[in-house]
């Protein structure tokens, strides 16, 4: 049992260690290194910014909610896109997983601002959790560009993301032509609370509202869950017999309605449309059981919010506000080039 | 008998020593490691997982587990957070330090909830807290309707990212606890009680140690500092997030199996967890400041856990 005190011991030395520092100094760190030393540079040498392949590689953490869905594997793409054409480094870090991944989420922005980047574009999971790790890293004058969802801080030095009230009107509209403009239509809710989805429903009922002939309904909320989804779909539906059209505002609520329509076999006599994009989706929007998707640009978000922290370092003007863009896909245009990489 | 060991008190180092060579390794590839800023970073990212892994090394000694404090520490934190919203919004408008009281105290309660169903209906430890996870995480999306729940007055957020003297208030936190827990668990009869339970429960009775009266003083030690836990992360997120901390009990129990504790209980102290807990720490920093990819970083921190419990395997075997 000594060793163990001794353990204990050596343990708070090591704690001591690691907590003070040892003996070396931020400052001689950095300077020794001088990655960051253009960081405090306001103007760029001339020789620098007219000949840019002799300008610093700058160092562009880009941290999403989560790394396994396609969505973010786009964000990627288009990150290190925009990363090789102006010469930027991308370190690509996130959580594992959405749902759980916040306090992850804000350890790595912090551990980014340690390793003091030249910018971080974050998409982040709650919009108040990561306030206070953006605010340490724009008071250590490192620039952040939020992707895809906002967050409650004035730090940012830009938002590029869908508009996705935008996105529930495009989606309302097609519906109400493909349907004739009468009858009954039903909805799949996404889940309270969560904004981007929201506006996109918001988007949708305003505009099938206006429409005299037809009568909306909700589901319960689909929970971002794909089962979840269908079951209140298949409830939906058992309701409401007379329902000529779905809408699924995201991928899960989609792909929930498929499910549901396609369980009730009536594929055929019900349209759906839906909100972003998966192999399943896609896969149901060829074969004609899916009418159209609403398919957001993700690759387009991670290339825009890298541009935005390069012009910020390189002293150019950043749009404040960046729309992204939606585009309804559907059966007869889903195979251009454009289209196709949409639905990548 | 002295040659063998030696060797055995050489292996106790061993997690120190794994530690020290990582901190030299990232101190080597990274500039930016060895700064007061990132050992202070560690210490205000890693509290959370450290005060609740100091509770289970306290529950694995006494040869339990406790599946149940990733959703304690997810309800204490919408607990407190709804209790110090303002009145017109459903909340009581509690003060912050009063609100941080009640999350703790609510964690301890959970504690001694796991402690009834253990000590009294009998229930396996493994059991027991699984049931306690899933009601305690249902009642967390319950009460927060499954969104997070802001806390608005910006007081919180000196408990997870305020200093105290010139450091940072978790790291204080986190000493003092370890301190404490080393003491009682060394210098106490209840603390000698839950080496003894652990070890061989039937001998321990024997001997006169009070099987319920131990198990409740862990159970509800360990719940309440899940409570202190879940006040630093809604302090750090300044909101409580029901769905936080599904992998805090593995963390936990990483952290302490990788210091040296034994799933078969008896075995086990703070020191032990502290070094467990900063290996994990400073694997997850050094990778996030080397840029290493994150899929990797799962694959290295596994690894870590199967070495640490093929080590403890080596050492147990190699003792009889």
């Amino acid at each position: 049992m000594k060793i163990v005190s001794g353990a204990a011991l050596a343990g708070f030395v090591a704690f001591g260690v690691l907590a003070l520092g040892g003996c070396s100094s931020p400052g001689a760190n950095s300077s020794s290194t001088g990655n960051t030393a253009s960081r405090d540079v306001t103007v760029p040498e001339p020789d620098a910014a007219m000949n840019p392949a002799n300008a610093k590689q700058l160092r562009i953490a880009v941290i999403p909610k989560g790394l396994s869905h396609a969505f973010w594997q786009s964000v990627k793409r288009g990150a290190e896109d925009a990363g090789r054409e102006m010469n930027a480094q991308i370190i690509w870090n996130g959580p594992q997983s959405e749902g759980q991944g916040v306090t992850q989420q804000v350890s790595i922005v912090e551990d980014q601002v340690t390793k003091k980047v030249d910018g971080i574009v974050l998409a982040p999971i709650d919009q108040t959790a990561l306030v206070q790790a953006i605010d340490k890293a724009a008071g250590q004058k490192i620039p952040v560009a939020i992707i895809d969802s906002d967050a409650k801080t004035k730090n940012r030095i830009s938002f590029v993301a869908t508009d996705n009230y935008k996105g529930g009107v495009l989606a309302a509209q097609r519906m109400i032509e493909i349907i004739g403009g009468k009858g009954k239509v039903g909805m799949v809710p996404v889940q309270a609370n969560s904004q981007s989805t929201e506006d996109r429903e918001r988007g949708f009922t305003d505009t099938v509202k206006k429409a005299p002939g037809i009568k909306l309904v909700r589901s319960q909320y689909g929970q971002s869950d794909r089962t979840v989804s269908m079951n209140a779909a298949q409830d939906m539906l058992t309701a409401n017999p007379d329902i000529v059209a779905i809408f699924g505002p995201n991928e899960s609520s989609a792909v929930g309605s498929l499910s549901a329509v396609r369980n009730r076999n009536l594929i055929g006599k019900l349209k759906i449309v839906g909100f972003d994009s998966a192999p399943v989706l896609v896969q149901a929007l060829k074969s004609g059981d899916i009418d159209s998707l609403v398919v957001q640009n993700p690759y387009k978000m991670g290339y825009e919010g890298v541009k935005a922290i390069v012009n910020k370092a390189n002293g150019q003007s950043v749009q404040p506000r960046v729309d992204t863009g939606v585009v309804l896909v559907s059966k007869a245009n889903m195979n251009t080039p454009d289209n196709q990489k949409l639905l990548q | 008998m002295a040659r063998a060991s030696l060797p055995a008190s050489l292996r106790r180092l061993l997690p120190l020593f794994g530690l020290g060579v990582l901190c030299l390794y990232f101190a080597l590839r990274s500039p930016q490691f060895l700064t007061v800023e990132n050992g202070f970073n560690i210490a205000r990212q890693q509290s959370i997982i450290m005060l609740i892994a100091f509770g289970m090394t306290m529950v694995i000694i006494s040869s339990g587990i406790d599946l149940s404090v990733g959703s304690v520490a997810a309800f204490s934190g919408v607990a407190a957070a709804w209790l110090m919203l303002p009145s017109e919004q459903g909340g009581y408008g509690l003060s912050v330090v009063a609100g941080i009281l009640c999350g703790i105290v609510v964690g301890a309660l959970w504690g001694a909830f796991n402690a009834l169903l253990i000590a009294v209906f009998r229930l396996p430890p493994f059991i027991a807290t699984l049931g306690t996870m899933g009601i305690a995480r249902g009642l967390a999306y319950i009460r927060s309707g499954g969104v997070s729940i802001d806390v608005v007055d910006p007081a919180i957020q000196w408990l997870g990212n305020g200093n105290l003297l010139g450091l940072p208030v978790p790291l204080w936190l986190i000493i003092g606890a370890a301190l404490l827990i080393h003491f009682v668990l060394r210098h106490t009869v209840v603390g000698r009680a839950v080496y003894a339970y652990g070890g061989n429960a039937n001998a321990a009775l024997l001997a006169g140690v009070d099987a319920r009266k131990t198990l409740f003083f862990v159970y509800i030690v360990a719940g309440a500092l899940t409570g202190l836990a879940a006040m630093i992360e809604i302090s750090r997120l300044t909101s409580a997030q029901p769905n936080t901390g599904q992998d805090y009990p593995l963390d936990a129990i990483a952290a302490v199996v990788i210091g040296g504790g034994s799933l078969l209980g008896g075995e086990g102290c703070i020191a032990g967890t502290v070094i467990g807990a900063l290996v994990i720490a400073v694997l997850r920093n050094g990778a996030n400041l080397l840029g290493v990819d994150p899929f990797l970083q799962m694959v290295f921190i596994g690894a870590l856990i199967l070495a640490a419990v093929a080590l403890d395997q080596w050492r147990r075997a190699s003792r009889s």
